[in-house]
């Protein structure tokens, strides 16, 4: 019982965030600025591309995207790290 | 070692290894992308259940006398969530496989697919910043649990994440 509580205030903290993004959306998309920058794709090519096969591609086939985020991660990751390591060292600095 | 820490690793892990993958929908494909992407979501509700305690007891104190540590972590935890908020909301939004699948059909409006884009990458940054926050817990709960060491750092280091 107490699980179904905390499940239902996770999900309309959630639902509450959503419809305000989405009324943010909705409101803006309203304007013409945004329908006029929507760009005009190519006869035949797809809102967002289906990955090519296998056979479809030359070469040794490397997943770009979870490089890139794991790359992003470690930088975010390690400027945090340096920060506080380097927060710590400045306290360490014996007082004269 | 509690199983609460043990069950919180192997799901954080599953969950980050999810991450990864729907990072990369041109790799995986657009069905595995999406249908992942849903899974993963209700991941997260259990993440945020296994954490409800810290969650509370940091909301009760946080301008009273919570830790800095802690206050800095709690912001990004609502950061991480709104913005997952949004990768999910536009995602279902500009879904093409998922969606049409369970006969949802959603009109296509291009700041969606923009805002998707956008909330993926700061994704990456605020979900770095998480990873080095609670980086003491992880790597020592996966000591614990596949070395069977460092019994008193786990502690130690659930300690400090409970500041």
């Amino acid at each position: 019982m107490k699980t179904l509580f905390r499940i239902l205030v996770i999900l309309i903290i959630a639902s509450m965030i959503g419809g305000l993004m989405y009324a943010g959306v909705s409101a803006a998309g309203d304007a013409p600025s945004l329908e006029n920058e929507r760009p005009r794709l190519p006869e035949g090519e797809q809102f967002r591309p289906e990955r090519e096969g296998p056979a479809e591609r030359d070469g040794i086939d490397l997943p770009g995207g979870m490089v890139k985020a794991l790359a992003l991660m470690s930088i975010a990751g390690g400027i945090y790290s340096a920060t506080v390591w380097a927060g710590r060292k400045a306290k360490q600095v014996p007082v004269r | 070692m509690s199983n609460t820490n043990r069950t919180k690793l192997f799901l954080d892990a599953a969950l980050f290894a999810a991450f990864l993958v729907t990072m990369d929908p041109r790799f995986s494909g657009l069905a595995v992308h999406e249908w992942l992407s849903l899974a993963a979501a209700a991941t997260v509700i259990v993440h945020l259940l296994l954490s409800w305690e810290w969650i509370v007891n940091v909301t009760k104190r946080l301008f009273i006398k919570a830790a800095n540590g802690a206050r800095v972590n709690y912001v990004l935890n609502w950061l991480l969530f709104i913005d997952g908020i949004l990768i999910m909301l536009s995602g279902i939004m500009i879904s093409e496989s998922a969606m049409p699948a369970l006969g949802i059909a959603l009109p296509m409006n291009f700041a969606w697919r923009r805002l998707h884009d956008l909330s993926a990458n700061l994704s990456l940054i605020i979900m770095g910043l998480h990873l080095a926050m609670h980086w003491n817990w992880i790597v020592t709960t996966f000591k614990r649990v596949f070395f069977g060491s460092g019994a008193r750092t786990v502690v130690s280091a659930a300690k400090q994440e409970a500041q």
